[in-house]
């Protein structure tokens, strides 16, 4: 295929799927409605406007926000760790989060500040707080940052989800409510969690793409990168910032949903190439259309249960994983 | 004023130093090889001129500049730095990696491409024949190849200065011809100044003008080739036995390799006769 050729379909068959995830998430679910009810929901009324503008329209907006912003986690940490294997949770964004909601249901804490509740907040803290303090411990190695940093993000994932594990299995009953955090959902969405992660995943959008080019030169690694006159350490910085808060974020407002930050990047880069200034965009576009269709398997494919949406990306992405696994094997050898 | 400066430079990794005490000077045109066994300080020298290396201590001044005091981006805007190659983790193609050397140029990102920026990418390409190579990805490219590219995006970088991290390893003999052509041809016609680290003395011996031998991180001698390179020196240096003979083209010293010092002549050791 002409590259050319390349340019324009990859963004028209995007946009397309785009719309029609959309429009079938916002169409389909356990009440059944038409395609013109749905139409009139949307713009003028009628009688499912509520189920459509209140449960439908944001519920398919954050799952789109969601997957916009794992994927562009991933695609940042990628970068980061100059490996195509990286994602979103790899520095213990996950497992810190789900301690701290474990946490918090083993506490029996129900208070809510600016209607979030304290579950969501000490997943969030938490998340950032483990991450935080793995880049402190990775600081003060002499290892190459990259490595110790991803070592230490490992072992200290590995001590959270010990924890995790620790506290569930002294409370039993807190294991359904703790479900939500470990494979993720959006049985809970509502447009208060759009305002939430909208206006972060815009900004770190735009910041992601303005440093597109030090990015490149990250990814060839910190020497040349530094050679070649990129202030290397405060990038870096500055991207495992991001990385880390469009993670948290996301899991603050739906769970753990693995998989999309980790096969979403890279398939983009095997379709516009490495260059981050297409791949942070499409990542994001990709990443955000893949988790409305995933969210709309699994609140359809049992109806009227619904499955952790962390199933479902899971299910399709574990494969897609070991596909990868094989062809990078096959590359080096 | 001299482009490079050294005085008392002590670099390495780790709070231990693999360069000590080392001094020397680089003007405006020179061609300089730095030459010395594996593990001697040749690649460190190169990386602590940048400030690329963990420690660094001494003097070094880049056009009356102190090394200490310049950022990342004034240090790229007067040394370009050409790796050794290595296998890319992520495959840019060879445009885009070319156009990565203009990165210190592009101060205002929202501007885009210049036409200088365009038309110093197309003249670095131009200069070390990589034109039609232009779409293809890295690991599309022979070991020579991608030597060439990493040289382009160092000549995009609009540098006084280059700095060439063993440019001959992994390359064959007439790839290795070749690069050091196109460096002299740099020298001559562009005004480069170059700096090379180098393990092959009879690659590097015609193109130097002056030649630095490090041995475990010290300057063991200095001067031009001709001055240099003699048994002597090459034996305290390496620690071999070797031949001198006069290039019958160039003049220049050649050197044949016997044996290592401090080890008895091996009764498998090749001689004239199982040459024939």
């Amino acid at each position: 295929m002409s590259s050319r050729r390349k340019h324009w379909l990859f963004p028209a068959m995007l946009a397309f799927l785009t719309l029609t995830a959309f429009l079938l998430s916002i169409k389909i679910g356990a009440v059944r409605i038409s395609w013109e009810e749905t139409w009139a929901g949307l713009f003028s009324g009628g009688q499912y406007k509520d189920i459509i503008i209140h449960l439908r329209l944001p519920r398919a907006i954050l799952a789109y926000l969601v997957g916009a912003s794992l994927a562009l986690s991933g695609a940042i940490l990628q970068g980061y760790f100059r490996n195509p294997l990286a994602d979103p949770f790899i520095l213990g964004v996950s497992s810190g989060a789900s301690l701290g909601a474990v946490l918090s249901l083993e506490l029996g804490l129900t208070w809510t500040v600016f209607g979030f509740s304290s579950q969501s907040w000490l997943a969030f803290l938490t998340s950032l707080l483990l991450v935080a303090s793995v880049y402190l411990i990775s600081e003060s190695r002499s290892l190459r940052q990259g490595e110790s940093l991803l070592l230490t993000g490992i072992a200290a994932g590995a001590m959270a989800s010990a924890l995790t594990s620790f506290l569930l299995f002294r409370r039993a009953d807190a294991y359904e409510q703790a479900i939500f955090w470990l494979l993720g959902s959006f049985s809970l969405s509502s447009w208060k969690e759009v305002w939430l992660i909208l206006p972060y995943f815009l900004l770190a959008l735009v910041i992601s793409e303005y440093f597109s080019p030090e990015m490149n030169l990250l990814a060839l690694g910190d020497e040349v990168a530094q050679s070649l006159g990129c202030p290397v350490k405060t990038t870096r910085r500055l991207f495992l910032f991001l990385a880390t808060l469009l993670a948290s974020f996301s899991v603050a407002v739906a769970g753990i949903i693995g998989f999309v930050g980790l096969i979403v990047p890279h398939s983009v880069r095997l379709l516009v190439g490495p260059d981050h200034r297409p791949l942070f965009l499409y990542s994001a576009l990709t990443g955000g259309t893949m988790l409305i269709l995933c969210d709309l398997v699994a609140r359809t494919a049992f109806a009227p249960s619904e499955i952790p949406i962390g199933v479902i990306t899971a299910a399709l992405g574990a494969p897609f994983f070991i596909y990868l696994l094989n062809r990078q094997r096959r590359k080096s050898s | 004023m001299k482009l490079v400066e050294v005085k008392n430079l002590e670099a390495g990794y780790n709070r231990l130093p693999v360069i000590h005490d080392l001094s020397f000077e680089l003007g405006h045109g020179e061609f300089l090889a730095v030459c010395g066994p594996n593990g001697s300080g040749k690649s460190t020298l190169i990386k602590a001129l940048q400030r690329l290396t963990p420690l660094v201590r001494g003097t070094v001044r880049l056009e009356d500049k102190s090394l200490f005091r310049l950022k990342p981006r004034e240090i790229a805007a007067r040394l370009a730095y050409v790796p050794q190659v290595s296998e890319p983790v992520f495959d840019f193609t060879v445009g885009e990696t070319v156009a990565m050397g203009r990165y210190v140029h592009q101060i205002n990102k929202l501007a885009g491409e210049s036409d200088r920026d365009r038309w110093q990418i197309e003249e670095a390409m131009k200069l070390t024949g990589i034109t039609a190579l232009r779409n293809k990805r890295l690991s599309q490219l022979s070991g020579g190849e991608r030597q060439r590219v990493l040289l382009a995006r160092a000549l995009a970088q609009e540098t006084p200065v280059l700095l060439l991290d063993e440019p001959s390893s992994h390359l064959d003999i007439n790839f290795q011809l070749q690069i050091y052509h196109l460096l002299r041809d740099l020298q001559l016609e562009k005004k480069k100044t170059i700096l090379v680290a180098e393990h092959n003395l009879n690659l590097c011996i015609p193109y130097c003008q002056r030649l630095i031998f490090l041995k475990e991180g010290r300057i063991e001698a200095a001067g031009s080739p001709r001055e240099v390179i003699s048994r002597e020196i090459i034996r305290r240096v390496f620690d071999l036995e070797v031949e001198l003979r006069e290039n019958s083209s160039s003049g220049l010293p050649e050197i044949s390799f016997i044996h290592s010092v401090g080890r008895p002549e091996s009764k498998h050791e090749p001689k004239i006769a199982d040459r024939s």
